[in-house]
């Protein structure tokens, strides 16, 4: 027997309900980011696009992508249009990873990973939920000091050079850590 | 003391997150280790599009939307 872990149904809950919110707050930027993931989820579980499936990105290649994103950190400011292009570039390096051919899970303890997948859902979940519930209370009484988000919390942080340097390097050796997962044999 | 309940929730999560963690390292077979639940996740197109989207967000998110948010 195999475990049902997350499936479209969830996953589009999550990005038309994100889609919403950024809407309802007046990021249009956001909002499109969240509707365009939530039209590939949709286009993904059609079975007249699940070709054509691209062979394995190599490593190397996907390994260069902390080095070049601290290299557009150092050379232009954060919020600026060259690390937008950067990011934006991205999006089709993405796709090329995503849109490999699946693979069957191996064998495991499904009970193991049932209870995994439901405890780390929760801590997500709840996770969000004290997201909303601080960017709404900070929204009603103007003190995103009492009621901070996760945002405003990073925000000191990422504001500082040293604190970026640490973030971006984090940010990165995660995404090159998940392309290593979704490719491993 | 103005510190909010979800706030609160942050450490709490925090906390629970660590010690999730721990428990499937030190017993796999109670909770599978967080490498090996995405191993599973990331077997599907679907999983690959939700979960690469969130970090490319946050990156996004922090620091590459060239308006200030």
């Amino acid at each position: 027997m195999d475990v049902k872990l997350r499936g479209p149904g969830l996953w589009l809950i999550v990005f038309i309900g994100g889609a919403a919110f950024q809407f309802w707050r007046g990021s249009p930027i956001d909002t499109l980011v969240y509707a365009s993931v939530a039209l590939l989820v949709i286009v993904a579980v059609q079975e007249r696009f699940r070709t054509p499936e691209f062979r394995a990105t190599r490593f190397t290649t996907a390994s260069s992508t902390p080095l070049v994103s601290t290299l557009v950190f150092i050379l232009f400011p954060i919020h600026s249009w060259p690390t937008a292009v950067f990011y934006l570039l991205l999006v089709p390096v993405l796709l090329r990873i995503i849109w490999q051919k699946e693979s069957k899970p191996s064998q495991g303890s499904t009970s193991a990973l049932r209870r995994s997948s439901k405890t780390w859902f929760a801590v997500g979940s709840l996770t969000c939920i004290c997201e909303l519930g601080n960017y709404f209370a900070s929204d009603i009484t103007h003190n995103d000091k009492a009621f901070p988000t996760l945002t405003v919390l990073v925000d000191p942080f990422v504001a500082d050079r040293l604190g970026k340097i640490i973030f971006v390097a984090v940010w990165a050796v995660i995404g090159v850590g998940l392309f290593r997962v979704s490719t491993a044999k | 003391m103005t510190t909010s309940v979800f706030t609160m929730g942050y450490v709490a999560l925090a906390i629970a997150a660590i010690a999730t963690w721990a428990i499937s390292r030190v017993r796999p077979l109670v909770i599978a280790p967080f490498g090996e639940l995405l191993r599973r996740m990331l077997n599907t197109r679907v999983n690959r599009i939700a979960i690469f989207a969130i970090w490319w967000w946050v990156g996004w998110h922090f620091f590459g939307q060239p308006f200030p948010n």
